[in-house]
């Protein structure tokens, strides 16, 4: 049954089927979109308290770590209720839009990043900042330098919080509703199908699921052993 | 009299265990070389990284030119730390080849992209290295790190020189050029201040020579 599904999975994706391209494109849209901006808000933080030394810092760290494993169920929900016509943000209009959908894939996605660049700036070799310092440069542009000398590591951090969110159903289906043709994205179509008893049609999406979340994987592998090596 | 380049009053440097520096004063005149010498842990790399600005100072104020350069909390404020520039023992160099190493601090100081070239060639030529330019920093060798840290430093033409042990690793080929460059920045203005335990580059330098011992100045 995999097997036969699989072959017209394939045959699927060849013959361009909308009903299969377009959630790949809603999903690609979507997470990338959630992607670039928790990678904006992210990254910046994950290296302050990576390489920051405040008061507090464990507490946020903490905190940090406990929602790298947030329920994707209950972030839906919650911004849900926040989205929803009655909710405090109601009058924006998001539930059930694309847009809504980056929201709540973007909160799923902060915590990874905050969470993956922290640690890996954690262990950062103290001279780069010193060199940065010793060569003139301000705090600010000093700590850019480490960021730039381990990029490999926030290259990382973005692509584990990629392939969260595009692997993630709650969000987006309590947030986008699973419009045919709008919001339906790979994992609600792959839900969705399957449970009409459309299989070929849900391994269809499952190929490229799994495609795209084996290539983040790679890139991961691929960057990996770069991250924390000096020069 | 003129300004001293770089002047400490009462510095004092303090960890948990206890005070690691006491300096009650130290003047260091542009165009002269000073070399800190003491055992290990004597304070020798503290000193240094106090003149850098790098260090927080418990007591005391660091001044340049008869201005106040640094006073508590590192690090000093970025526009008076780019005259000093400081060589660690172990320098760290940046991912890339030499020649983005040596361009990071002129691009920080923005040299025009058609001088910088003729600084980077003329340093490494000085000191030896011309043919490192285009090596990647992570396939050099302990000693041409050293030489490549020394070169980054050098090619900024800093008012002050700190050097940190620089020659240890080196061959006496690189050791001679690296004695040369320094003089030859001291010629050109600079203070020169280096910590080593070598008697030998304190006399080929003419260098003055201040003995540290558990982190204060003796005699």
């Amino acid at each position: 049954m995999i097997l036969s599904g699989l072959a017209d999975g394939v045959r699927m994706l060849l013959s361009l089927d909308p009903e299969v391209w377009h959630p790949i494109g809603v999903s690609l849209r979507v997470s990338l979109g959630a992607c670039v901006i928790s990678a904006a808000l992210a990254l910046p933080l994950g290296v302050g308290l990576g390489l920051g030394r405040f008061r507090g810092r464990n507490a946020v760290r903490t905190l940090v770590q406990a929602s790298m494993s947030l329920p994707t169920v209950m972030v839906g929900l919650v911004l849900y209720g926040l989205l929803s016509r009655e909710g405090m943000l109601g009058e924006l209009g998001l539930l059930y839009t694309p847009a809504g959908m980056v929201i709540g894939q973007a909160v799923l996605a902060v915590p990874i990043m905050v969470g993956f660049s922290s640690a890996a700036f954690e262990q950062v070799d103290p001279r780069i900042q010193l060199t940065g310092l010793s060569l003139g440069a301000s705090r600010l542009r000093a700590a850019l330098l480490v960021a730039s000398e381990h990029r490999a590591a926030l290259v990382a951090a973005v692509a584990a919080g990629f392939g969260r969110v595009f692997a993630e159903v709650g969000v987006s289906m309590l947030l986008g509703g699973n419009i045919r043709g709008y919001t339906r994205n790979i994992t609600t179509g792959i839900a969705f199908e399957t449970g009409k008893g459309e299989f070929a049609r849900g391994v269809a999406l499952g190929v490229v699921l799994l495609v795209v979340a084996l290539g983040v994987n790679l890139l991961l592998a691929w960057r990996q052993p770069r991250a924390g090596g000096e020069a | 009299m003129s300004t001293p380049a770089l002047c400490c009053r009462d510095l004092e440097v303090r960890r948990a265990s206890g005070f690691v520096l006491r300096v009650a004063e130290l003047a260091l005149d542009a165009g002269t070389t000073t070399a800190i010498c003491g055992a290990n842990g004597s304070g020798k790399s503290t000193l240094l990284l106090a003149c850098a600005g790098l260090i927080d100072l418990s007591g005391g104020a660091i001044e340049t030119d008869g201005a106040l350069y640094h006073q508590g909390k590192a690090p000093a404020p970025s526009d008076m730390r780019r005259r000093v520039v400081l060589v660690t023992q172990d320098p760290y160099l940046l991912r890339g080849s030499v020649s983005r190493n040596l361009g990071w601090g002129l691009r920080l100081r923005r040299v025009p992209r058609s001088e910088q070239q003729g600084r980077i060639s003329e340093v490494l030529g000085a000191l030896g290295i011309t043919a490192l330019a285009e090596q990647e920093a992570a396939s050099l060798s302990g000693g041409q790190r050293t030489l490549v840290a020394v070169a980054r430093a050098l090619v900024l033409r800093p008012a002050l020189l700190l050097l940190d042990e620089v020659t240890r690793d080196l061959d006496r080929e690189h050791r001679a050029a690296v004695v040369e460059a320094i003089k030859k920045s001291s010629v050109g203005g600079a203070a020169v201040m280096l910590a080593t335990h070598d008697q030998g580059i304190v006399d080929e330098l003419g260098a003055s020579r201040i003995e540290l011992n558990d982190g204060e100045i003796e005699g």
